[in-house]
Parts: structure tokens; C-alpha cells; sequence
């Protein structure tokens, strides 16, 4: 997959489809752009599909400058400007990456053709913004192995969804940069895009993993009331659904995403 | 014992001689009086140590519905009025923690010295959301689903990594709490401002909170605005920091209380 010279750093991306709808997948907090690797090409028929590993993510640059929420959204402003992705995006996030596409939405609202929140974490209480830095200090500190029993041994229990998926996970996720990683937490201990939600215009919907124990489903069915007519999706998935619950998440895009 | 007033029965235990000095304990949301074990212990020989279980917590009564923070300050004044305390140092954590700079605030006169454990002392727009996010999953999912998303938010990471064996006293506290009684508490953790008036606060008070704790940066700007006031931060503890830091937690609320 090739990479781009964007907003400064170095973005490790995967361009699929030849027409249609612009849909961008934005990857989880120590996710990558595999952790779509059974979702994307599904929707590449009818869609241009952009995904792409977050800056300190995958083979992304890591960086040693803490970024913000902004920063990884003008990321996403010069990368789908130099590979003239047209607008309106249709965004499906997963969990923290929700703060992104609302943050683009707030600044660009005529340019979001329609939000996919997977789990969203629209942002955090500025009270537990040192909880966050301690995860991120933690990891830097530790390495991101030290880092499981407060991560991902919560998040994705090896016993949800395909057992090979799950080991490719694990892989990839030993495999980030403890650094970027923690500026990742940091960065989420720094936004919240929660008043955005009763503003949201554009066709929303909102899927909650039956099995998240991070984020326990009924709390974010709690949270897509604040989206005015936004859809709310429970399926069988847990935190990280397009890696967990492939099947019925591209069941629900196909027939939510702009046609 | 329990005690029946503000129209409910409150659990409580008393330890230490009678006619020593009266404090009391005021536990945080999902725990129960059985957080103080090491407290108690370590006060009890100067001190008469009240701890009771906050209303919907531990063996007091679990009304239906969403409690305010007017009736959790209601039952701590009951409790004292039914055992005859005219005065008493009062100390809480979190939740506990919020009532106590209540307390200080609306009922000055009952109060010596206040012992502020690991509260920011007021909610926020986002705290409250996130406040009626768990009330929903506790509704619909349970206590269960509560558990371990927030033990590990509750515990620095280095700790929850090697769950050492009081992590499952708290996990059994939460797992015992009725719906009804994190429902009603979560709801007046949703809504509450002790913040504001801080500065009209006139007794001794001791902020106490786990470096590692969320709240710490704003307890540290309490401490700056409240003249006189103490600001303790215990290295290495999270938000249950008595639990975390046992010994230095207890050095740092004798120290405060001998001050006086």
C-alpha cells in the first residue's frame, strides 16, 4: 500500500474503488488501516474508500511531536486533497476516531455527506484528563506489552470473533509505537466534541457492540439520543467491531451509506 | 446498626471509645463502609469512628429514583442527629468527598475539621453525560457490565496490572450494590457544585487525592483559591487512594486532625 507526504508527515494509506460515494474508515486508537481489512474491500464496489494509518499508527510516521485532534484531522484534509478525494465524506469511525469526523464536520458541515459512529467516544471529561496521560506515560514507559492488561485484554477478549483475526490484532497492536500510542491518548484527554451532537444535520448512525466492555452498548445507545434522528445499531461485536463483527457492520454501511 | 432517618434505614458502624473526638466516614459510589477497614483501624484508638454505607449503598435502603446530593447531605445530618453528634470531623472520598465540602457548606455549624478524598466537588456537562451513559447500562445491562470498565479507570495502570488482592475487596463492594442505589447516586453525581463556593468555607480542610486520580489538577485549584486549607497529593494512588496508599492516606488525615 503507498504512502504520501501529508500535513508534514508521512501517511502509510489504501485508496479502493474506482467510483462512487467518497467513504473514509478511520481506525481505532492502536488500531491500523488492517483493522478494516474485511470491511473495506466489501465496499469498494460502490464506493471510493479511503483508509489510511493515523499518524504514529502502523507504518505512518512516528512522530516525536504531540499531535492534537486538529492535527490528525488536517491529516485527513491534505491527504484526501492530494489524492483529490472529492467531497461530501461519509465517515465510519471507530471509537476515539469519532472525535475527528465531528471535528471535520463542525469545521467543513457542507462537506459530510454522512457519520458512521462505531462505539464513539466523542471525548472526555476534562477532569480525566490526567487518567488518560497516566495510560500514556505508562505505555511510553512500559512498552506497549505492559500496556495489555489495561488495554486490550479489556477491549477485545480473544474469544469475540474470528480467533485468527484476533491474533492479527494482537500482532499489530504489540507493534505500535508506545510513544505515539500515549500521544494518542493525550490527544483524547484533550477533546470533546460532545456539544456537536444535537447540531448534527447530516445522516447519522450510531452501532454499538453488543459485547463492548469498554463502552457497554446501552451507554451508547444513551449517547445517540443526542444525535437529532440519528440510527442506532446494536450487532454482534465488541470495542473494535470492524475487526470483531466484519459481517453485520458491512451489512449495515451497504445499506446506510450514501448510494 | 442501622438507623432509620431522612426516611430511609442507614447502615453504620461505630468503632473507637466513647466520648473520643467523633469522626466520620462517607464512602464513594459502589463501595460501601467496608473501604474504611484500614482507617478505623489506624483511628479508632483516638478517634470514635463513625463510617455508614451512603443511601442505596452497602445495607442502608435503596430507594427507586434519582437522589440529589441535598438528600445525601440530608442522611449524614440525620445520622449525627439520631446519635446525638453535636459536632464531628467528616471525611469521604469521591462521592463522600463531595458531601463532606457540602456539608461544610450548608451546615457549617456541625463541623470541625473536612476531609476532601479524590473529588473534583462538581460535575461537568460531560461528566453528566457520561453519568447517564452508566445509568442507562446499569438499567439495561446491569451492574456486571460496570465492573471491571471501571475498576480499570478507577486503578493507575501499573496497579490494575498486578491486581493485588484489595481490587477484588472493591470489585465484590460494587458487585453488591444494588441497581437502584448507583442509579440514584450516579444521578446526583450528575448534578452537583460544592466547587463554586468554595471560598465560603470557613473550617480546616484537608484535600486529599491519588496523584493519579482525574481530579487532582482541579483539587489542587480549590486548595489555591480555599485560604488555609491543605492539599495532600499520595504518590502512586489512584481515585480510591485510601485503598491505594493505606499508610501514607492515614499519616496524612492524623497529621490534619492533630493539626487542630
Amino acid at each position: 500500500m503507498p504512502f504520501m507526504d501529508a500535513n508534514g508527515v508521512s501517511l502509510h494509506y489504501d485508496l479502493a474503488g474506482a467510483r462512487g460515494p467518497s467513504v473514509v474508515l478511520m481506525h481505532e486508537l492502536g488500531g491500523t488501516l488492517h483493522s478494516w481489512d474485511a470491511v473495506a474491500p466489501r465496499l469498494a464496489g460502490r464506493h471510493r474508500v479511503l483508509r489510511y494509518d493515523q499518524r504514529g499508527a502502523g507504518l505512518s510516521e512516528k512522530v516525536r511531536t504531540e499531535f492534537t485532534n486538529d492535527i490528525l484531522v488536517a491529516d485527513f484534509e491534505a491527504l484526501a486533497t492530494q489524492l483529490n478525494l472529492a467531497p461530501p465524506y461519509s465517515f465510519v469511525t471507530v471509537a476515539a476516531a469519532a472525535t475527528q469526523a465531528l471535528r471535520f464536520l463542525e469545521k467543513h458541515p457542507d462537506q459530510v455527506g454522512a457519520l458512521v459512529l462505531c462505539n464513539p467516544a466523542p471525548g472526555v471529561d476534562p477532569s480525566r484528563a490526567a487518567a488518560l496521560d497516566e495510560r500514556a506515560a505508562f505505555a511510553a514507559r512500559e512498552g506497549m506489552r505492559a500496556s495489555l492488561p489495561t488495554t486490550l485484554s479489556i477491549s477485545y477478549p480473544p474469544s469475540l470473533g474470528d480467533r485468527a483475526a484476533y491474533e492479527a490484532y494482537l500482532g499489530r497492536y504489540l507493534a505500535n509505537d508506545p510513544v505515539c500510542f500515549g500521544f494518542g491518548f493525550r490527544a483524547l484527554a484533550r477533546t470533546n466534541m460532545l456539544h456537536l451532537l444535537p447540531q448534527i444535520r447530516c445522516p447519522a448512525m450510531v452501532v454499538a457492540g453488543r459485547h463492548d466492555t469498554v463502552r457497554p452498548h446501552a451507554g451508547t445507545a444513551e449517547l445517540a439520543k443526542k444525535i437529532p434522528g440519528a440510527r442506532f445499531e446494536l450487532i454482534e461485536a465488541g470495542h473494535f467491531m470492524p475487526t470483531q463483527g466484519p459481517e453485520p457492520l458491512v451489512a449495515l454501511l451497504e445499506d446506510f451509506l450514501p448510494k | 446498626m442501622k438507623i432509620n432517618t431522612n426516611g430511609i434505614n442507614i447502615n453504620c458502624q461505630i468503632d473507637g471509645p466513647e466520648g473520643a473526638p467523633w469522626i466520620v466516614f462517607s464512602n464513594s459510589l459502589a463501595t460501601s463502609t467496608a473501604m474504611w477497614d484500614e482507617q478505623a483501624a489506624a483511628l479508632k484508638g483516638s478517634y470514635r469512628v463513625l463510617r455508614y454505607d451512603q443511601r442505596g449503598h452497602g445495607g442502608s435502603d435503596a430507594p427507586a429514583g434519582r437522589y440529589s446530593f441535598d438528600a445525601l447531605l440530608a442522611d449524614a445530618l440525620g445520622l449525627l442527629d439520631a446519635l446525638h453528634i453535636d459536632k464531628a470531623h467528616f471525611a469521604g472520598l469521591s462521592m463522600g468527598g463531595a458531601t463532606a465540602i457540602g456539608l461544610a457548606e450548608r451546615h457549617p455549624e456541625r463541623f470541625n475539621r473536612i476531609i476532601v478524598c479524590d473529588s473534583p466537588c462538581q460535575s461537568t456537562p460531560q461528566s453528566a453525560q457520561q453519568w447517564e451513559e452508566r445509568i442507562a447500562v446499569a438499567q439495561k445491562q446491569g451492574i456486571e457490565s460496570l465492573v471491571e470498565p471501571t475498576i480499570s479507570r478507577w486503578f493507575p495502570p501499573d496497579t490494575y496490572a498486578k491486581n493485588p488482592p484489595y481490587l477484588d475487596k472493591i470489585r465484590a463492594m460494587f458487585r453488591s450494590t444494588p441497581v437502584n442505589g448507583f442509579i440514584g447516586c450516579a444521578a446526583a453525581l450528575a448534578d452537583h457544585d460544592y466547587a463554586s463556593a468554595i471560598t465560603s468555607v470557613k473550617h480546616p480542610v484537608l484535600f486529599l487525592v491519588g496523584e493519579k486520580d482525574a481530579p487532582a489538577p482541579a483539587m489542587r485549584k480549590l486548595h489555591d483559591k480555599l485560604n488555609g486549607s491543605r492539599y495532600v497529593e499520595l504518590p502512586g494512588a489512584g481515585h480510591i487512594s485510601n485503598m491505594d496508599r493505606p499508610v501514607e492516606f492515614n499519616r496524612a488525615v492524623t497529621d490534619f486532625l492533630a493539626a487542630g
